[in-house]
């Protein structure tokens, strides 16, 4: 089964080609953050526009570099759930379109599952369910039981901030590009991560709950206090707690819900030294762990193919008249959990 | 006419309405107007005219759509659409702009406008001596417009795309606010409108409301 996967929930236009869920035969990825620079943040109506723009030329490449054309599709999957709303509705469009004139179904994917299910593409035989998802990105943190294809548990959200929105912060302040978190990575290679001492909020809670507002603020304030900071030893030091929070948080949900397989999905799963942690927890407790292929990870349109090809089985297609919502419960069970302020 | 007829799909999305005719050159042969919420709308109706017409979508031989002015939300979900319907069915896109749709049918000396925010106006100027020839839609204050309005005694009507000008053309016989665009307004503008392909029709972009975040030139 070819699906068309589109995503244009935030600031990347994307459009990607899978086959049957699991093999990538195009991804294309437009990221418009130089439209936003200027403003120190993503406005909704510049993404909206620069969607428009770049949309159809996205389609086109996804299908070229896929080497197929659009009467090849058996189905066209978009992001319709969760993200900025004018956003959404350009590549919700679009698909739209495409379902009508090449008369194929349309497969509406919550975006946060397109992050979930990067995880199953090319692994279906080896991850069985249940299994624990750390999903951390932009816009959301959440610790995840996935009970079965679009079913989920809630076992923990962060209270604040996104672990990705902190990243991109600290870099911000310090005059690092976008990704924030991929340019912190970088610099903090050199760093020494016990430099500093930031506070690890809620880490000794028996809960999955997480804060990272604390410790953005504690950061923030590192750096206006320091003129000669070393941004090495600061941002080792600041990667260090946030890999900290995510790895205790998560260990302990496994333990408790008795999940062994545990997976990553979202931008920050791209960082390497969560990874490295997470494994050598993950190997003291006798777990296996699964990150997405790398291309996989930040926003693309891959993951929708992906997250359509195994929800389409389940749930069949949808009206041609789908919703478009800037936030909407995740799953079969409709949870309800906390998202970045600049989803409105 | 000997040739077979051209069969268009029009879309309207950039008002409070959803429009969407099927027309040949014999005229309209479906209409759907609907109130609000294109991002749901737009393609149930799409949908429902071809069931009507008992017609495919590749029966479909140009695509148009009405580009802007007008609400952000609408005309990126009715650019985005038609642009997309274009490219699969590989068919010409005809873009219409608001401002000639709300003018055609007339053939007197007339005013159209547009809100354009922060006290700026879209506006379109048709004398005599413009019809037969396109007249190019501008923005200004509109201060400087509605003035220039008042002391034109030539002008028979004044019409505004929505209903944000009343009180500055209060007392004034000739000012219409217009609600949606008219099917037969539409259609009469496709004549004149280019047929767009290739790259050319994946670039349309929407004539944006705000001025400043559409990169517009500001004259007057
Ligand atoms: N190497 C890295 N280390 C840590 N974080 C990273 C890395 N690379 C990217 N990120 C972070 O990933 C985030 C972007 O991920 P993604 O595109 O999945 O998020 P989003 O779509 O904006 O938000 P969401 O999916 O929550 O709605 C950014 O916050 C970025 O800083
Ligand atoms: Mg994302």
């Amino acid at each position: 089964m070819l699906i068309l996967g589109i995503d244009t929930s935030c600031d990347d236009t994307a459009a990607a080609v899978v086959r049957d869920g699991h093999e990538v035969l195009s991804n294309v990825i437009a990221s418009q953050h130089k439209a936003h620079d200027r403003f120190g943040g993503i406005v909704p109506v510049i993404a909206a526009r620069e969607h428009t723009a770049k949309i159809n030329f996205i389609l086109e490449s996804a299908l070229e570099e896929a080497d197929v054309s659009f009467a090849d599709l058996d189905a066209v999957a978009v992001s319709h759930h969760q993200g900025l709303l004018l956003a959404l509705v350009v590549g919700v469009s679009a698909a739209k379109s495409i379902a009508l004139a090449c008369n194929i179904p349309l497969i509406g994917i919550h975006h946060l599952e397109g992050h979930i299910y990067s995880n199953l593409m090319g692994r279906s035989k080896v991850l069985k369910f249940p299994f624990l998802c750390l999903t951390v990105a932009g816009g959301h943190t959440l610790l995840l039981k996935v009970v079965s294809h679009g079913t989920y548990e809630l076992l923990g959200h962060t209270r604040d901030d996104a672990a990705g929105e902190v990243f991109d912060k600290v870099a911000r302040h310090l005059g690092l590009g976008y990704p924030g978190g991929a340019a912190i990575e970088k610099l903090a290679e050199k760093g020494n991560p016990e430099a500093y001492n930031f506070p690890r909020p809620l880490i000794n809670r028996t809960d999955g709950e997480f804060s990272f507002s604390g410790l953005k603020t504690a950061v923030i304030a590192a750096i206006d206090r320091d003129p000669n900071l070393n941004k090495a030893d600061l941002c080792a030091s600041f990667q260090q707690a946030i890999v900290d929070l995510l790895i205790s948080k998560t260990m302990r949900m496994a333990d408790d819900h008795q999940l062994q397989q545990i997976t990553l999905a979202g931008g920050v799963a791209l960082n390497s030294p969560l990874r490295t942690a997470l494994k050598h927890a993950a190997d003291d407790h006798g777990y296996q762990i699964f990150t997405p292929r790398n291309d996989l990870c930040m926003d693309n349109g891959a993951m929708v193919a992906g997250a359509a090809y195994f929800l389409y089985q389940e749930r069949g297609p949808d009206p041609i008249g789908i919703d478009t919502r800037a936030n909407a419960p995740l799953g079969s069970m409709g949870i309800r959990y906390r998202h970045d302020s600049k989803y409105r | 006419m000997d040739c077979p007829i051209m069969r268009t799909l029009i879309l309207d999305t950039s008002g409070p309405f959803t429009t969407v005719l099927v027309a040949t050159e014999t005229g309209i042969s479906y209409a759907s107007i609907l109130h609000g919420r294109p991002a749901e709308h737009l393609h149930e109706q799409i949908q429902t005219s071809f069931s009507c017409l008992h017609i495919e979508p590749s029966d479909l031989d140009r695509i148009a759509v009405v580009v802007g002015p007008g609400s952000w939300t609408g005309l990126n979900i009715g650019v985005t659409a038609a642009k997309t319907l274009a490219q699969v069915l590989k068919v010409p896109l005809s873009p219409i702009h608001t401002l000639d749709a709300l003018v055609a049918g007339h053939s007197e000396p007339i005013w159209a406008l547009m809100n354009a925010g922060r006290g700026q106006c879209y506006y379109l100027h048709c004398t005599r001596s413009t019809y037969g020839e396109k007249p190019a839609m501008a923005v200004a204050p509109l201060d400087t417009v509605s003035t220039q309005i008042r002391t034109d005694t030539s002008a028979v009507a004044i019409l505004e795309y929505g209903n944000t000008f009343e009180k500055q053309f209060c007392g004034d016989h000739r000012y219409q606010s217009v609600a949606r665009l008219l099917p037969e307004s539409l259609i009469s503008t496709l004549n004149q409108s280019p047929l767009m392909e290739g790259d050319a029709l994946k670039v349309l972009k929407p004539v944006y409301l705000q001025p400043a975040l559409a990169e517009h030139h500001t004259i007057g």
